[in-house]
């Protein structure tokens, strides 16, 4: 008892001795709420995105069953322009992989790139197919009904397959659906249970969702929105460009809209302004803010914003089509490649560290 | 001098201290052990990796696939046998190497507080500890005694002087005390804990646990050995690594150290603690008759123990040192940073990737590690310049026979951040790191660091 009494006397003292030298350098007297970021990013981002998503693939999937019972040209524009607002909406949610959609491996089964026109050619001989076998990534999701759609030959050749072999439109139907029940149990799951699991698993371990989501974001910044859609197909991996591995292949001239949205997607959840309305909220930008982070004299999340806003108007410039871009020009690519590699190192090495979010699923022992 | 020194080893002590040393030791290993593999850590760190990092002259030890449970299995055994002082001089060998080639397997894994049970165990290996309270002393009364030469005790003492001390001078520099680094960036992380949660974002609670750490890790052996202040710094010992277990996820560490502190403490506290033990599963009384001593201290072989046992406490004294071989800041280049109680300095991040030439084919591309490596491999791979030669030559060796190519040139586009600063360019991205050869010498393909770090 008598120790314990002196020990933390000692550790009194201690404070008291070094705490006077920098006394002013505390000026965040108020805590920054993180539950409210989570509260925000589920209520006005995650929640409305994958209503959103949904909706879209709802109408997808009616189009796509129309389309297939009486193929027709009109149709098939209808349907592809229906394709192109699904697609984009899926940018929004593509990185979310937490909780019901890591469950349900949702962006595996949505979106593998290249898809492979051979195990789709032999599911349309075979037809029994089992779309929920992780074997089956490659010939499913946005990717496959982009094959259906483009990849098969110019618009009248596809409507003219449709209707002279009716398991394309069978395969096509079976995709969309499969598209749509996913989405409608992942949106589900968040409204009936997920969502207050989310934001009351408020801590800062590994499991935590705050940790889980940061770290989901960047893996997808990293590894879909940089590798993916840009760094792959310009043959950064591989020696020499890959230009049938951009996203949206078939219908050609959609790869960079689709990478301009998923950039405007992860920009929007990092300040915070919400899906598709103004809705600031408690976001990673004004966390950095609170903490006070500089990078080199700047604000971090300035840095950060501006290396994603630099990344946006390279790509602005360049041409619709990301493959014919590998193909021809692939230096503009490498070019964009390398902007936003610059965004990766800010959110992976300096924002990690000064949010001190612990890189995912590393479970042993520091000291 | 000499006749002090002489007088120093005939000095004989009470075996107490040493057979519950031996006792708490051996049963922290066993649970250590039992925690790892419960844990399924020897699947995800030593049998899913299909690369491991070595340690620069060990590159023959690795996993051993499925055996690498066997390898765990002996060191548990054998961890129990020492806690009952079964067979000890036979048991503590084999920890000694089991527990070894388990953290030379791969150096992803290192921690300081595993080197330091490597360093004990080897230690112990010359120590008299089964003379006393052990199945030893109980089947064969030969070796039985109660006392024992009081250099046995000491030398424990000395290496957790050393273990404290050094770690405490490793903190005496500008970022640790002046910023407060690393624990500013830590502890706000820990927001979520109940009553001292809020406190953790204050400025002035870092700088205090910072100097406070400091204080703590120069002062506490000198407070343990002297006997007016011990009782008071065993509560602090303890208050100090249930401290670090709540903020800091460092395993059992805190408690093998707490264990390890009671070696200070008088015989007579430990005869309680072998009582205690000796009541609660009925074990027969040792002799009270036993000998004064069985250490015959003439002997060549008792000579060499400690002329052995001295040497290992002088490299313990010299090898942290070796840091000033090297030019530039340690925190950075890391050269001579392992195997030298620096414990929790830094707050190191980066980002590392490769990027591969192929001269004959006239083609480049970049790796995606990953595929190579677990996420925590990676981590760890990111920002200690050994790690990211090591794998360089991996990466040659791999693309080489996979692909069949000739002659390739490895180039790091790495990045790193340290205790709180913005993350520079770590790696020369000129220098082709293929032709770069590990070792001791200087790795002059590490760019400088853009800032100084002042102290020891």
């Amino acid at each position: 008892m008598m120790g314990r009494l002196l020990s933390l006397f000692l550790m009194l003292i201690v404070s008291f001795a070094c705490s006077n030298e920098e006394s002013g350098d505390s000026q965040n007297q108020d805590n920054f709420d993180r539950s409210a970021m989570l509260v925000h990013w589920a209520d006005d981002y995650i929640l409305p995105a994958y209503q959103n998503y949904n909706r879209e693939v709802m109408s997808l999937k009616s189009a796509a069953n129309q389309f297939s019972s009486a193929p027709s040209l009109n149709l098939h524009s209808d349907l592809h322009a229906q394709f192109v607002k699904a697609y984009t909406a899926w940018q929004w949610v593509s990185f979310l992989e937490i909780g019901p959609a890591e469950a349900n491996n949702l962006r595996n089964f949505t979106n593998i790139y290249p898809t492979s026109a051979t195990e789709i050619e032999q599911a349309l001989v075979n037809t029994n197919y089992n779309l929920s076998l992780p074997s089956t990534f490659n010939e499913q999701g946005f990717p496959a009904i982009d094959y259906l759609l483009s990849g098969l030959g110019d618009a009248s050749t596809t409507v003219n397959q449709f209707t002279s072999n009716a398991n394309y439109g069978r395969y096509l139907s079976a995709l969309s659906e499969r598209l749509e029940a996913m989405s409608t149990q992942v949106l589900n799951d968040w409204n009936v249970t997920y969502r207050s699991e989310f934001i009351s698993n408020t801590g800062s371990s590994a499991t935590a969702s705050t940790n889980k989501l940061i770290n989901d974001f960047i893996y997808h910044f990293e590894k879909e929105l940089r590798a993916g859609k840009v760094g792959i197909p310009a043959g950064i991996f591989s020696g020499s460009p890959l230009a049938q591995n951009v996203e949206g292949y078939y219908s050609d001239s959609l790869s960079k809209s689709l990478f301009l949205e998923s950039l405007k997607a992860h920009r929007a959840f990092f300040q915070g302004s919400g899906f598709l309305n103004e809705a600031s909220g408690n976001s990673l930008e004004q966390y950095l803010n609170y903490l006070n982070i500089e990078n080199q004299g700047e604000l971090l999340s300035a840095k950060i914003i501006n290396q994603m806003a630099m990344a946006e108007s390279l790509a602005v410039d360049l041409p619709a089509s990301f493959s014919s871009l590998a193909a021809n020009s692939n230096q503009d690519l490498l070019v964009l490649y390398d902007e936003l590699q610059k965004a990766v190192v800010l959110l992976k090495v300096d924002m990690l560290q000064a949010l001190n979010v612990r890189v995912d699923y590393i479970d042993a022992d520091g000291d | 001098m000499v006749k002090k020194l002489k007088y120093y080893l005939s000095q004989d002590v009470e075996a107490a201290p040493l057979a519950a040393f031996r006792i708490f030791f051996g049963i922290m290993m066993l649970f250590s052990i039992l925690r790892f593999w419960s844990f399924g850590w020897i699947d995800k760190l030593y049998l899913q990796p299909q690369f491991h990092f070595s340690f620069y002259g060990f590159e023959w030890v690795k996993p051993l696939g499925v055996y690498t449970y066997l390898i765990f299995f002996i060191c548990a055994i054998s961890a129990l046998c020492i806690a009952l002082g079964f067979w000890y001089r036979l048991a503590i060998s084999i920890f000694w190497l089991s527990f070894t080639y388990i953290e030379l397997m791969d150096k992803t894994t290192y921690l300081n507080h595993y080197y330091f049970i490597s360093v004990l165990s080897f230690l112990l290996i010359f120590l008299p500890a089964q003379r006393y309270f052990s199945v030893d002393a109980y089947r064969r009364p030969q070796i039985a005694s109660k006392l024992i030469p009081r250099y046995n005790i000491d030398a424990i003492k000395a290496l957790l002087f050393i273990v404290y001390f050094y770690a405490g001078l490793a903190k005496i520099n500008s970022d640790w005390l002046l910023e407060a680094q690393p624990l500013a960036t830590w502890l706000p992380g820990k927001y979520d804990l109940p009553f001292i949660g809020p406190l953790l974002e204050e400025r002035w609670l870092h700088y205090t646990f910072s100097w406070g750490g400091m204080l703590y890790d120069l002062s506490i052996p000198f407070l343990l050995l002297y006997k007016p202040t011990r009782n008071f710094a065993f509560v602090l010992v303890v208050i100090f690594h249930v401290l670090t277990r709540i903020l800091f996820p460092i395993g059992m560490f805190p408690y093998i150290m707490i264990v390890s502190a009671l070696i200070f403490f008088d015989a007579s506290f430990h005869q309680r603690i072998l009582k205690f033990i000796k009541n609660i599963f009925r074990l027969p009384s040792p002799s009270t008759h036993l000998p004064r001593s069985k250490v015959k201290r003439n002997t060549a072989f008792e000579k060499a123990k400690i002329g052995f046992i001295a040497l290992l406490l002088i490299s313990q004294i010299l090898i942290p040192w070796r840091h000033l071989f090297y030019p530039g800041e340690l925190f950075w280049h890391e050269q001579g940073f392992r195997f030298s109680w620096r414990v929790m300095l830094m707050e190191k991040a980066g980002y590392t990737n490769f990027k591969i030439y192929d001269p004959q084919r006239g083609e480049s591309f970049q790796v995606d590690n990953q595929q190579f490596l677990s996420t925590f491999q990676e981590k760890q791979m990111s920002f200690q310049p050994d790690f990211i030669l090591e794998y360089a030559h991996f990466l040659e060796d791999h693309f080489r026979r996979s692909e069949n190519r000739g002659d390739l040139q490895i180039y790091a586009e790495s990045y790193v951040a340290l205790n709180g600063r913005s993350s520079q360019v770590f790696i020369n991205p000129k220098v082709d790191l293929s032709q770069e050869k590990r070792g001791w010498a200087n790795k002059t393909w590490i760019l400088p660091f853009n800032d100084t770090i002042y102290g020891l």
